[in-house]
Formats: structure tokens, sequence, C-alpha cells
């Protein structure tokens, strides 16, 4: 975390978010630890810590150690990889589009995910081993579509416009794919399922495929830090304050597209998470300051403890991820809302 | 030094809204911009600052076009107060003025000293500096413009353009702050380049005027030669005069025009009293309430 490193001094000139911020990075940090041993020991059989931290040790039973190593872990980091990109997605959208409701569903880029894996999971169940790529495929081409759609020549991408766009298209592809679901009704379970979101049977190779384009998206993300609250004042005055605001809004939407689409591709459509993890960094730390580094990890621990809650919760049987983050997500920030008179 | 606009043209779509405008600004003069609404002033200091691509002509810093300038190159020539927009939120008064200072940093450089005291000098220059850990949402207009200028000063520009800086501000506001460009272009030799709607006091505060009018200059100069009663009809279509009354500093007193001119009828001590109310409470004849009505 370079951007933390460098920012260090900054943060002395305003020692009460300073304080604010080393708690809250303090809680995340232990929130992620303590998710991923209760994510490795907890489940179908239970595994105590002492177990798990001997099979990181190399001396466990056979068993335990290939449902620590390759059921349980690999899962686990996709829920965390996930869920730092979708809300990492979210600070660069609601950022460059200077619009609070703004996330990766709102923007049609997860809609292009979920009409592609529709398409995969109703029409074609032979290929059911291409949905993440071909999902992956959707989204960045709805993503592509609707930064065209909102160019103009000399003008740039505005906010309105890409918003707007986003609409349009999340209602055009709504429709396709309930044309499809409607067409092959006996595939709806299926659909549904993945919809909502879920990690149930992720492993390394989902891992894998997901973790090229979260690295590039992150690097990405990290380098606009700085621009991105320059451009919050106004594009004319980020512009004479030396931020290029077209390429800053064209990389931001471009790393947004690709971390959003890439958990797209393996956890399905989780909601909540980019839009309002954000929000939530930013009432707890009171600052617009280090909200992406520290929506990051929030956003990792969210998911990561749904993602845990949905699995068991109501075991052996199974709830869909993005049921767990809205019921509980939603009702805690609607909380955080009315005690905090922000966002009058 | 030299800010430049030579057979300046900027279209908005159909729409020419600059048709030539030729303006050379030495580096340390203080100058006014005014005009009536829609005549281009904005258009002008925008262009100037980068913001908009001439049509054709060009905007240049020592004949460097700028447009073609690397922005952050740019942002250490050239500053631009644009007009008021939300504020950010979230964002204490000492972080927005430390985002003035975006164009002094590389990529990954760190916090410097440097920075940390060239925020604490604008702050204490716009007289900001006990509001440093207030939330600019919670602020005045005044205090906000107060503190957008102080970010402006922390980027530390050669240059300062400001588009309708007085906007919002009550008239003790709008003489503070021009009382602060004045020793801004004084004390540190920097251009001031101010686009005003207020006649009177682009007449008290700067030493030259520049008169904006259907996208040309009409005219450029000493702020007692440019505000006469032949620009004051032709170009804001208003009756004007200039006097004196007051402390010896000259003020201007406009009416609309009327088709048979009555002005020169009014005795001198009727001017006195509405230019003493106008002080008093700050609601002023000006030019621009009245041009609309024509």
């Amino acid at each position: 975390m370079t951007t933390l490193a460098a920012n260090q001094s900054e943060l002395e000139a305003s020692s009460p978010n300073a304080l604010r911020l080393k708690i809250g990075a303090c809680v995340v940090g232990v929130s992620i630890i303590a998710g991923l041993l209760a994510s490795l020991a907890l489940g179908a059989v239970d595994i105590s810590v002492a177990e798990v931290l001997a099979v990181f040790a190399g001396d466990a039973a056979e068993t335990t150690r290939r449902i620590v190593l390759d059921a349980r872990l690999p899962r686990a980091l996709c829920a965390v990889l996930a869920g730092c990109n979708l809300a990492v997605s979210g600070v660069l959208l609601q950022s460059v589009t200077r619009n609070p409701l703004a996330d990766p569903g709102l923007i049609g880029i997860t809609a292009g995910a979920g009409m592609a894996a529709t398409v995969v999971l109703a029409v074609l169940p032979g290929v059911a081993v291409l949905l993440p790529i071909a999902a992956f495929i959707g989204a960045m081409v709805s993503a592509v579509f609707v930064y065209a759609v909102s160019w103009r020549p000399g003008g740039g991408a505005s906010p309105v416009r890409m918003i707007l766009a986003g609409v349009a298209v999340n209602a055009i592809l709504g429709a396709i794919i309930g044309l499809l679901i409607t067409a092959f009704a006996d595939r709806i379970p299926a659909v549904m399922f993945w919809t909502t979101g879920s990690f149930n049977g992720r492993g390394w190779q989902h891992l894998r495929l997901m973790l090229p384009y979260s690295i590039v998206g992150m690097v990405m993300a990290m380098s606009l830090h700085r621009s991105m609250r320059v451009l919050e004042l106004g594009d004319d005055a980020a512009s004479t304050m030396g931020v290029r605001v077209e390429r800053t809004r064209l990389i931001a939407f471009a790393a947004a597209s690709l971390l959003a689409g890439s958990a797209a591709s393996v956890a399905g459509l989780v909601g909540f998470i980019g839009l309002v993890v954000p929000h939530l960094v930013r009432l707890v730390l009171g600052t617009n300051r280090f909200v992406l580094p520290v929506s990051a990890f929030a956003g990792a621990s969210v998911l990561l403890w749904s993602d845990l809650l949905a699995r068991t919760v109501l075991a052996p049987s199974e709830l869909p991820v993005g049921v767990v983050t809205g019921l509980i997500g939603g009702p805690y920030f609607i909380y955080l809302l009315y005690r905090s008179g922000w966002l009058r | 030094m030299t800010i430049a606009a030579d057979k300046l043209r900027v279209s908005f779509g159909p729409t020419e809204i600059l048709r030539g405008v030729d303006l050379t600004i030495q580096t340390g003069e203080i100058v006014a911009v005014v005009g009536p609404n829609g005549s281009g002033k904005s258009t002008l200091v925008r262009t100037l600052a980068g913001l908009l691509k001439p049509t054709s002509g060009s905007a240049t810093i020592n004949d460097q076009a700028v447009t073609a300038m690397p922005p952050r190159t740019r942002a250490g020539k050239l500053g631009l107060l644009t007009q008021t927009a939300e504020p950010p939120s979230l964002t204490t008064v000492e972080e927005h003025v430390g985002l003035g200072r975006h164009s002094k940093r590389s990529f990954l450089s760190r916090w410097t000293h440097t920075d940390t005291e060239a925020v604490r000098d604008a702050m204490q220059t716009c007289e900001v500096t006990h509001l440093a850990k207030r939330r600019m949402e919670n602020l005045s207009g005044g205090e906000r413009q107060r503190v957008r200028l102080a970010t402006l000063l922390a980027q530390d520009p050669d240059h300062l353009l400001l588009d309708e800086p007085l906007t919002g501000l009550d008239i003790e506001h709008q003489l503070g702050l021009l009382h602060l460009l004045q020793e801004l272009n004084s004390a540190k030799q920097r251009t001031v380049v101010c686009v005003l709607h207020d006649l009177d006091l682009a007449l008290r505060f700067f030493k030259r005027v520049v008169v904006i009018h259907e996208g040309v200059v009409a005219a450029d100069g000493l702020p007692s030669e440019v505000l006469c009663p032949r620009i004051f009809e032709s170009v804001f279509r208003v009756d004007g005069r200039v006097g004196c009354e007051v402390g010896g500093e000259p003020v201007i007193m406009c009416r609309q025009c009327q088709p048979q001119s009555q002005t020169s009828a009014d005795p001198p001590e009727k001017l006195v009293e509405l230019v003493v109310k106008r002080e008093a409470t700050s609601s002023y004849v000006g030019s621009e309430k009245n041009t609309t009505k024509i």
C-alpha cells in the first residue's frame, strides 16, 4: 500500500481523523483474519482452529488438509478478492460519476455479466464450464458499450451521460434476461442462484481466473487515488489544477469494469457491496480520504463474513450470498444513515 | 511572461461565443474583465485557462498554446478560480487547500514540509486558518470562497484567473476579497485577471479594465478611461455616469436607458444619497438587472 505510506504525514495534519482511520483499519484487518480462520474452521465438518493451524504447519490428517486447502481456503479467498474488487469498483464509480448512487449495477457492468451468464445457463447449459469467462466478457462488452455511448468528441464521457447510458443498458439487458428465462423456464433456479451471487464450489481455478484482472484493476485504481480526490472539486477546477480529467475518468471506468466484471464472473451478481461499503467506510472514517484502500479491505471482510453466514446458517443447505449481504447489510446501513444525518 | 489571446475564436456547437479576441496581459498586471451577460467573458477566461479549445486563433502563455501544455506544467503557471460549485463532501478546509498541491507532487512523492508550509501560508493569507478542521459543507458562502482562493494559492501559479469570484458574497466579503487580490498582485507580482459584474468595483480595484461585448474586446485600458458613458450605453445599454462624491473614490451611477434621457436633470444631492444607501445596505443598482428589462 504505497499510497497509505505516502500519505502518512498528511495524516498528522488532522489527528481526529487519523485516530478513526487507525481504529477502522485495525478493526477491518482483525475481522478479515478472524473471518478467514472461521471460514476454514466452520462448515459441514467442524475443524478446530488448532487443527487449521496444524494444516498450515504441515502436520494434519489428509482429509482435514484437503477440506481446508482445497475447498474452504480457495472459497474464502475468492470471497475476499471479490469483496475487495466490488468495493473498490464502487468507490471508483461513485467518485468518477460524482454520484453517491453509482455502483457496478447501476452503470450496466453487472447486467452485462448477468446477461452473458443467463445465455450460458439457460441456452447452452452444456458449456457451463465457460460460465465465468462468458460473464467476464459480457461485463466488459457492456462496459465498453456504455462508455462509447456516453463519449463525445472534445468533451469525453460526461458523468450524467454515463449513468443514463448505464441505466438504459440495464433496462435492455434486463429485458433480454427476462425473455430468456421465460423461454427456458426450467433453467430458472440455476439462473436465479447465479444472479443472487454465490461462492458454492468455488476453487483455486476461480481465484486464478479473477486474480490477474483484479491486480491490474487495483493498480489502476491506486494510481488514480490522488487525481480522483481533486476531481471531486469539479472537472474545470481539477483540470486547471493539473489533472487530466478525461484520462482519469477513462482509467477509473476501465478499472471499475475489470474489478466488477472479474468479481461477477466468479461470484455472480452480488449486490450491496459496491454501493454501500464505500459509504459505510465514509461514515465510519468521517472523511473522504483513504476511502479507497479502507473500502478494499472492508469489502473483503463484509463478503467473507457474508459467505460464511450464507453457508452455515441453514447448513447443510446454502443461501445465496447476495441474500445475506442485502438482509444484514441493508438494515445496518439504514441505521448508520439515520444516526449520522449525512447525505441529507 | 505574458498571457495572450490572438484572433481567438471559440464556439459551442453552431454558436460562436468569441469572435476574434486580441488581448495581451503582462505578468504582474491586475485586470478586470467585464461585459454583459453572455458577452463571452467567462468563455474567454476559461479558454485562457486551457479548458476550451479555440476553433481558430490561439490562447498562449509565453507563446506556448495553453491547450498543448501538460496539465501539471500549466497548473504551475496558471490557476483558475472557477464559478462557485457544490463543495466536495466530507472534506475539511485543510484537506481542500491541500488538494491545491496536486500539481506540485509527482506520482509517488510524499507530502513534504514545503507542502505543509504552502497550505499553512495560503490559509493564513485568506484568513481561514481558524476553520482548518471544519468541513466545507458547513461553511458560509464567504468562508467557502476564501477557502477556494486559498486552494488556488496553495497551487502557487504565476497567474491567477478568477471567474466571477464575488458571486454570492455580501459587500464586506466582496471588498475583502478584492483587497486580498490587490495584495497578492502587488506583494508577489502575481498576475490577476478577474471576471466581474460590478463596474464600480472594477473601477476602484483594478488598474486595467477589458470590456467584452458580443465576443470581441469592445474597450481595453485604464478603468477611468474605459468605463465611460459611451461604453455604458453601447455595451451595457444603460445610462451611466462616473462621479467622485464618496470620500474622493469614484462611483458609477447607472439607470435604465429611457427613450428621452432625463438623467442630466437630476441634482447631484440625490445621487450622493443613493450611493450612500447602496454602500450601507449592499443592495445596488447594478447594470445587469436593468439590461435584462430592455
